[in-house]
């Protein structure tokens, strides 16, 4: 793989993108809806990367606990414990919900949000010095969108984060909720303003999932932009990217 | 056009297989599975109205070995509303979801990881019932993709249980479109289109196969010819170009091969076969020499006027006839399967026992932990029970043997049924695996080293091409089991010496002119290597043509091994295209 892209660690999935995986220092948006593997796709992405391509990373948790995040994907064999020991990955909690809840119960703070902006690029670098990260993943990035209720803010603040990110050279992901079956959606900001977008979807069709994965964006490749099954199994998520989905 | 060749799924196409219920198709395709995994494909089985151990269970009672493992998609189990536990070689899916069917046959195929394929789907009717004309989008973009990657594909499809369009529309998408049906005691096997073949409807007859074929067949002039060159004083008017005599080699690894393949029913067929065929001594009489026939007359008349005693159950009797010579001592000593003996000291009324020196099963596998004769002994046993006219079921089991480490092999004959011959039949799969093992080192030392092969003391290494029936010669007695055992044993075999020739770092040219130069060592027949295999007078058809009147390519064992070979050292694969059995002057296979 050449030095200007790096592997998604997801299997399938790096073929999809042109046989080449992601720009480096992009950041791409993933957006699934909910049991869609969003999570399940980070953490292989950070995994994978630790495990298989020397790429530290971090993990921002900006809604669930670190710890449980770890205990649900020990079932894929993955001992993030043990990478987290060894400086190699770092879990980073900056949840505004849970930090809020633990004060004022069933309150969500907002306002500040320069600060929050702020806190959390500087968590960002200081986890990124911590164990020389390669590789980043926000989970999930609405959280943060969420405290921006006027529009105009909303992107400018999103843009900064992005820019930042340029600057540090890591490639991350920042994973979004999906809302609807992804079918026929109105396109969210962040889609436009992230370098890339893969999109995780689910259709019921009588009492049948169908996942879909598919990559609806990604700047400076050519990429496969069909949906293509997918599975989440008991390593991980597989990607087929040779099939087709039958809805 | 035979079955045999639309029951081969040429690579690029997919073959639909339709039928009302109870036509025959899964039959078709499990056979069709068995000459895949004859050829040394790999088989993704797809099921969906059994569980893969009832597949297994099936296509083992047609005669797949015990270790041969084939990758399935489990789509019974979930569709049916049980849990699915995923092993190593299956992968769970569900009927109702297309993509699950898809993605599990993708995933055994990347695990494969090379082309040359064969995917059976049994079948597509479930499928179809749960997601209606989505299947036909399945078969095109799944099934007849996967096929154009350069893998065979055979698809079952239950004719009447869905609109007439869907089926047409399946169809449409095949290279190869089979339509079965039953009519009355003929099974009919329509063939709309097939690759490279024109229309043509096949019948077959529905026939129930006990393990032997009740009716034996001789070729009265094969089998004259054999006689003559058995105990005429023309050793040479069967092969006239090699000779009559074949290395004991190649009979023994036929039969260890077939052995390798079909650990449990192998063994007993090869003991039935013998002692049946044996049992006929009276019935092929006329074919004898006149120098024989006397003698026959001679021992009747004698017998008649009470000279010799008329039955075999005392030990004088069986002593007066051992002298004599009798038939089976004479034509093992003739066809130098060994020098027998018989034992008059430990003898018995009804329980006689006979040594066998130098037998040819056994030699070359000293000392390997199990009894080893197939021939003699059960052969014995049949002449024995045609001499008495078939009165008395005799059997004979082997009581020492060069494979146990005794100097020499003994046998004893009792009528009626021993507990004993079962369990000294069938063997366990490490023993199989050490004797095969012994086989291969030997082959592979010649082949390397040019070791010797085998050599006895007196008889020497070869044996008369009739012995070659102990592993070979009786495809259309036996049936399906005993021609896949013959095949498969045949193709592991082949492959494992092209492996380890190829290990050893002999190129792939130099490999194949190896075994073929072992082969004409050998004197399997006069084999020819350029385009095609070319094998004038191979023993394996001479010695088949005897017993059958099907004029159809048969050389089994000879196929499977060239196949494996093949296979092992240039991934390419061998078709027999020309068969003395079938009229042909000589055998002959296409490499593809």
């Amino acid at each position: 793989m050449s030095n200007d892209y790096t592997s998604t660690g997801i299997v399938g999935a790096d073929k999809i993108l042109g046989d080449k995986g992601i720009p480096r220092g992009h950041s791409i948006l993933v957006a699934g809806g909910p049991g869609s593997g969003k999570t399940t796709f980070a953490m292989q992405f950070l995994y994978k990367g630790v495990t298989e391509y020397s790429e530290p990373g971090i993990y921002i948790s900006l809604d669930e606990d670190p710890d449980d995040v770890k205990k649900n994907m020990s079932k894929f064999g993955w001992d993030l414990g043990k990478l987290e020991q060894d400086k190699k990955l770092a879990f980073i909690n900056v949840s505004p919900v849970r930090v809020a809840s633990s004060e004022k119960a069933g309150l969500i703070q907002l306002g500040m949000k320069e600060f929050k902006l702020i806190k959390l690029l500087e968590a960002i670098r200081e986890g990124i010095d911590e164990v020389q990260a390669k590789r980043v993943v926000i989970d999930p990035i609405t959280i943060f969108t969420l405290q921006y209720p006027d529009e105009v803010e909303r992107i400018y603040a999103m843009r900064d984060l992005i820019a930042d990110f340029r600057k540090t050279g890591c490639t991350n992901l920042l994973i979004s909720e999906l809302r609807g079956t992804g079918l026929e959606r109105e396109h969210q900001f962040e889609e436009y303003l992230a370098q890339g977008v893969v999109l995780l979807r689910t259709v019921l069709k009588d009492d049948r999932l169908t996942r879909m994965f598919q990559v609806e964006k990604m700047r400076g490749l050519e990429v496969d932009n069909q949906p293509r099954p997918y599975n989440i199994t008991s390593s991980g998520i597989e990607v087929y990217p040779t099939l087709t989905v039958f809805k | 056009m035979s079955l045999a060749e639309i029951q081969e799924v040429p690579e690029e196409s997919l073959i639909l297989l339709s039928g009302p219920p109870g036509a025959g198709k899964s039959t078709f395709c499990h056979q069709a599975v068995l000459n895949g995994l004859a050829m040394g494909k790999p088989v993704i089985f797809v099921t969906t109205e059994q569980s893969p151990s009832g597949v297994t269970g099936l296509l083992r009672e047609k005669g797949m070995g015990e270790s041969v493992v084939l990758s399935f998609v489990d789509a019974f189990t979930e569709t049916v509303g049980l849990t699915c536990t995923p092993r190593s070689d299956t992968i769970c899916a569900n009927c109702a979801d297309l993509n699950s069917l898809s993605m599990a046959a993708t995933k055994l195929q990347d695990k494969i990881g090379q082309k040359g394929i064969l995917l059976a789907f049994d079948s597509l009717t479930s499928p179809y019932l749960f997601c209606g004309a989505d299947i036909t989008k399945f078969i095109r973009l799944f099934l007849a993709k996967f096929a154009a990657e350069g893998n065979s594909v055979i698809a079952l499809v239950d004719e009447g249980c869905g609109k007439e369009e869907d089926l047409g529309a399946m169809m449409s998408v095949a290279d190869g479109i089979l339509r079965m049906d039953i009519k009355e005691n003929l099974r009919v096997i329509n063939v709309v289109k097939y690759p490279k073949l024109e229309p043509v409807k096949i019948e077959v007859p529905i026939k129930h196969k006990p393990t032997i074929k009740s009716t034996w067949y001789y070729e009265p002039s094969v089998m004259r010819q054999f006689m003559r060159s058995m105990f005429g004083q023309d050793k040479t008017v069967l092969r006239r170009e090699v000779g009559d005599y074949v290395n004991l080699l190649w009979p023994n690894l036929a039969h260890w091969s077939g052995m390798l393949w079909d650990a449990k029913g192998f063994p007993t067929m090869i003991y039935e076969l013998n002692k049946e065929e044996s049992s006929f001594v009276k019935e092929v009489m006329p074919f004898f020499p006149w120098r024989m026939k006397l003698l026959f007359k001679l021992v009747n008349s004698f017998q008649s006027l009470g000279l010799i005693p008329k039955s075999f159950n005392k030990v004088k009797g069986m002593k007066t006839i051992s002298k004599l010579g009798g038939a089976c001592i004479k034509s093992a000593q003739l066809e130098r399967s060994g020098t027998i003996e018989y034992l008059e000291d430990i003898s018995k009324a009804d329980e006689h026992y006979f040594r066998v020196y130098e037998s040819s099963d056994c030699c070359g596998l000293e000392d390997v932990g199990a009894r080893i004769a197939s021939h003699l002994p059960p052969a014995m046993a049949g002449q024995l029970q045609g001499f008495e006219k078939k009165e008395r079921d005799w059997n004979a089991v082997e009581t020492k043997c060069i494979g146990l480490g005794d100097p020499y092999c003994e046998f004893k004959l009792v009528p009626g049924e021993i507990d004993e011959l079962k369990a000294s039949l069938e063997k366990d799969s490490l023993v199989i695996g050490k004797i095969h093992e012994r086989l291969m080192e030997r082959v592979v030392g010649f082949l390397l080293d040019r070791k010797p092969l085998v050599d006895r003391p007196k008889l020497g290494g070869d044996v008369h091409l009739h012995v070659v029936m102990h592993g070979m010669g009786f495809p259309h007695l036996a049936g399906e089991r005993y021609t896949m055992a013959q095949r498969m044993g045949g193709a592991k075999s082949g492959r494992e010496i092209g492996k380890r020739l190829m290990d050893a770092g002999i190129k792939e040219d130099e490999a194949i002119k190896r075994v073929i130069a072992f082969m004409n060592y050998c004197k399997v027949g006069k084999v020819n290597l350029g385009e095609t295999v070319k094998i004038n007078e191979n023993c394996e058809s001479m010695r088949t043509k005897m017993f059958t009147h099907i004029k159809e390519p048969s050389c089994y064992f000879t196929t499977g091994f060239l196949n494996g070979l093949f296979s092992a050292v240039k991934n390419q694969h061998v078709r027999e295209i020309k068969c003395i059995v079938a009229g042909d002057p000589y055998c002959e296979w296409e490499i593809v």
